[in-house]
């Protein structure tokens, strides 16, 4: 039975008519933007979470040794008023890490952050001010997949709460700059997407009908002589699936052909896998599969 | 004997237009009834009640262990399988050949011994076409394109032949021919249901004749 449809879909395909070729176009094309889409937002992924994994939030400990005192225990030692034991640090530093988005946390001492001064601006801020002016804080870094809207601002809250922290910075704007640019890509895409998808559905169906109609004589005969509900619409459903196939060739051949060039020009990103290809294949005849089997039930109504 | 289709009180009418009313008659295995009437008596509305193509608005028709009273989509192919359809113009596609036409209606039925195509060739041997297999029916003459017709009739193996006017369309000769084709057929064991407007073609049948008139029956 398959067969059967497979064949007569084929005969179909081979009397291709201007509306067939205008639904294998737009077909292509649609499959042309999911790929390049796909490709697209792997890329701009690659790039987000690169760019989300340089943020971090850096919690400033207190330089005041009285609120300090209220948050440490009794036996505690502040050296130069400032100098922290290790229980003190270990419990602000677990309880940052409690918090759900954090994904890990560093502690920065006055002396570390010293050093990390003069390895940036090439001075010594001993040698300048006598004394080191920068308070001790944590490098706090967030799971990769915590929504920049949300979570960065929930995050230094929740940590600017925590006895002993007095200030919480991050780069907010440049974040949310960064989410938005994302999200927007991924609205203009969909939206295209979806455009070229519902023009390419509506061709074929178009284009199957019109077969349709021009085959009535087959369909008659091949249900007044015993043939099965499927036997009258497969055919039809399978030259959609054939629309589908050729346009995903085409679609495959001609990403992975700019990919390939992309990848040898400009060293960006890798050549598409070959399973990239054949789903792009396999989302054509589906594709093809539900726009012809529409028209197909709509029109083949009666077996 | 055992009747192989059976019509009870069958009613069908078009909107505006006469249909069919009252149609009672059966048809047992190997006989060969000619439907008599004059265009527009409603033969073809019968033949057509018959297939299931239109679906009786009363009554009831049996064949073999199937009724049409609330028949299922998924029994309806079924039904078609006992029955052979010949047409008065033809229906052949023209971009087939002979046997692509004939393996077209072989291909609906996948339960029978022998495979499609074979039994395709068969069909056409037994209508005396195997020279033309490969031939498309515009390369026919009127006469061999009516065999082509009967041989996909009867490639299914039917038990009932239906035969809409299938001689009105041929001249004398080729008219004899199918007959004479109808009648060697029936000899072999299927029966025929055919309509006609000219019975005097088919008298040497030997046909038990059905009259109709204005959609019913009168004799």
């Amino acid at each position: 039975m398959i067969l059967f449809s497979l064949r007569e879909g084929w005969k179909n395909f081979s009397n291709i008519s201007i509306i067939g070729l205008l639904s294998l176009i737009s077909l292509t094309i649609t499959l042309l933007l999911i790929g390049f889409a796909a490709r697209g937002f792997i890329l701009i992924e690659d790039w987000k979470s690169g760019m989300l994994g340089r943020f971090e939030i850096e919690a400033f400990l207190s330089e005041d040794t009285t609120k300090l005192r209220q948050v440490l225990t009794p036996d505690a030692t502040i050296l130069e008023g400032i100098t922290l034991d290790s229980t003190f640090l270990e419990g602000i530093a677990r309880q940052i890490k409690a918090l759900t988005d954090v994904e890990e946390v560093t502690y920065v001492s006055k002396t570390a952050a010293a050093r990390r001064f003069t390895k940036q601006f090439g001075e010594e801020l001993f040698d300048l001010l006598e004394y080191n002016p920068l308070p001790a804080s944590y490098v706090v870094k967030l799971k990769r997949d915590a929504d920049p809207s949300k979570s960065w601002e929930r995050t230094s809250i929740a940590i600017e709460e925590i006895p002993g922290v007095d200030d919480v910075v991050y780069e907010g704007d440049l974040l949310l700059s960064v989410d938005r640019f994302y999200r927007s890509f991924g609205t203009v895409v969909a939206i295209a997407v979806m455009a070229a998808l519902i023009v390419s559905m509506l061709l074929t169906i178009l284009s199957v009908q019109s077969v349709i109609r021009s085959k009535e004589e087959f369909i008659r005969i091949v249900t007044l002589s015993g043939g099965t509900r499927w036997m009258a619409r497969g055919p039809f459903v399978m030259l959609g699936a054939y629309y589908g196939i050729i346009s995903g060739l085409f679609a495959a051949g001609v990403i992975s052909l700019i990919s390939w060039i992309i990848s040898i020009s400009w060293e960006l990103g890798t050549v598409m896998p070959l399973w990239w290809l054949f789903l792009i294949v396999a989302i054509g005849a589906v594709f093809g599969m539900i726009g012809a089997g529409w028209a197909a039930g709509r029109r083949i109504r009666e077996v | 004997m055992i009747d192989l289709i059976k019509l009870l009180n069958v009613n069908y009418q078009f909107n505006g237009s006469s249909g069919v009313s009252g149609i009672s008659f059966e048809v047992k295995p190997s006989e060969f009834v000619l439907m008599v009437g004059k265009t527009g008596a409603g033969k073809t509305t019968l033949l057509k009640l018959i297939s299931l193509e239109l679906i009786p608005a009363s009554g009831e028709i049996f064949l073999e262990k199937f009724r049409s009273s609330g028949i299922k989509p998924s029994t309806l192919p079924f039904w078609r399988r006992q029955l052979g359809i010949v047409y008065q113009d033809f229906r052949l596609l023209r971009e087939r050949t002979a046997l692509e036409n004939v393996r077209l209606a072989a291909a609906c039925e996948r339960n029978l011994p022998n495979r499609p195509k074979n039994r395709s060739l068969k069909a056409l041997a037994r209508v005396g076409l195997s020279h033309k297999i490969h031939s498309y029916p515009d390369e026919l003459s009127t006469g061999e394109q009516q065999r082509i017709t009967i041989a996909r009739a009867l490639v299914n193996e039917p038990f009932l032949l239906l035969a809409d006017e299938p001689v009105s369309n041929l001249d004398e000769e080729t008219s004899i021919e199918i007959i004479e084709l109808l009648q060697k057929l029936n000899q072999a064991g299927t029966a025929m249901l055919v309509a006609t407007h000219q019975p005097e073609r088919f008298t040497p049948c030997q046909p038990r004749y059905i009259r109709i008139k204005e959609g019913m029956i009168v004799e």
